[in-house]
């Protein structure tokens, strides 16, 4: 994975693209997030939001943290972009709450940008792979398959 | 390096099966633009959807090609045949005026391109493969 990282980043300058967070479920389950973000008043990881529905083999997209504030909120927090994308940024994701797991940017605060646990049970003995994806050093996708 | 080489490899098969397509604009613009796709055993762009609208700091994503169906929906009663998540994304096609602009693989010739907005702005649009996603950055 980390390869397909390197070579993702290397298709991808950057130059121009601005931070957003997309979220990908190929799975024939629903998938719930929690993202993890920070900014110029909350540290890495600071930013944890409500949680996220993203319906079977749909996505999500946020361009900005802003996006979060209203729905699903964050929690107890209010996000600001203050500052652009040198300041505030994506740092995590928690999936599936106790079912699930932590991913993120390895430099934040989770250690790992693949994790594969069984589903949530919506179909009985499969298993779900999420990944993290920093497109670069503000975007980034988050990617759920079966 | 030979890493490498499989890993840009695998991105030249990309766009196939299980790709999604996310739209970034952090323009100050709002954007109007049509999707081209192709089914999977279709040709390039023989799918064009209606007009879809992405406000300034806006996105759009799609995880398949028949979500499109849904919003903002295909031209002349077009849809995908077979499995949607088989389905290829093309291209994006922006018009504004006398001012067209397609980017993307397919019928597109451009991964990147500038077309004036709305505002009378350039706005630039970048076309990139990411993993096995399409990402599209719409930015001034």
């Amino acid at each position: 994975m980390k390869k397909m990282i390197l070579a993702a980043s290397l298709l991808v300058p950057g130059a121009g693209a601005e931070a957003a967070l997309f979220i990908n479920n190929n799975t024939d389950c629903t998938v719930y997030v929690q993202v993890y973000a920070h900014d110029l008043n909350h540290g890495t990881c600071g930013l944890i939001s409500g949680r996220v529905t993203v319906l079977p083999n749909s996505s999500a997209a946020f361009n900005n943290v802003t996006n979060l504030n209203t729905t699903p909120g964050w929690l107890g927090q209010t996000a600001v972009t203050t500052g652009g994308t040198t300041v505030w940024g994506w740092d995590g994701a928690a999936f599936n709450g106790s079912l699930g797991g932590l991913i993120g940017n390895t430099t934040a605060c989770f250690s790992t940008d693949v994790l594969t646990v069984p589903d949530n049970g919506c179909v009985p003995s499969a298993s779900v792979t999420a990944t993290w994806t920093s497109i670069n050093s503000t975007t980034a996708i988050v990617e759920f398959t079966p | 390096m030979r890493k490498l080489f499989t890993a840009a490899l695998l991105f030249l098969l990309a766009p196939a099966a299980r790709a999604a397509l996310f739209i970034n604009n952090t323009s100050k613009c709002t954007v109007q633009v049509r999707v081209y796709a192709h089914s999977e055993k279709g040709k390039a762009c023989e799918l064009e959807s209606k007009i879809m609208t992405i406000p300034s700091m806006g996105t759009m994503a799609f995880n398949n090609a028949g979500q499109v169906a849904e919003n903002p929906g295909w031209e002349k009663g077009m849809t995908v045949a077979g499995d949607p998540k088989a389905a290829v994304w093309d291209a994006l096609g922006f018009h504004n005026g006398t001012s067209t602009l397609k980017v993307g693989t397919g019928c597109a010739t451009v991964t990147t391109g500038v077309v004036k907005d709305a505002c009378g702005a350039d706005l630039n649009v970048k076309w990139t493969i990411a993993g096995r996603n399409i990402l599209v950055e719409l930015y001034n």
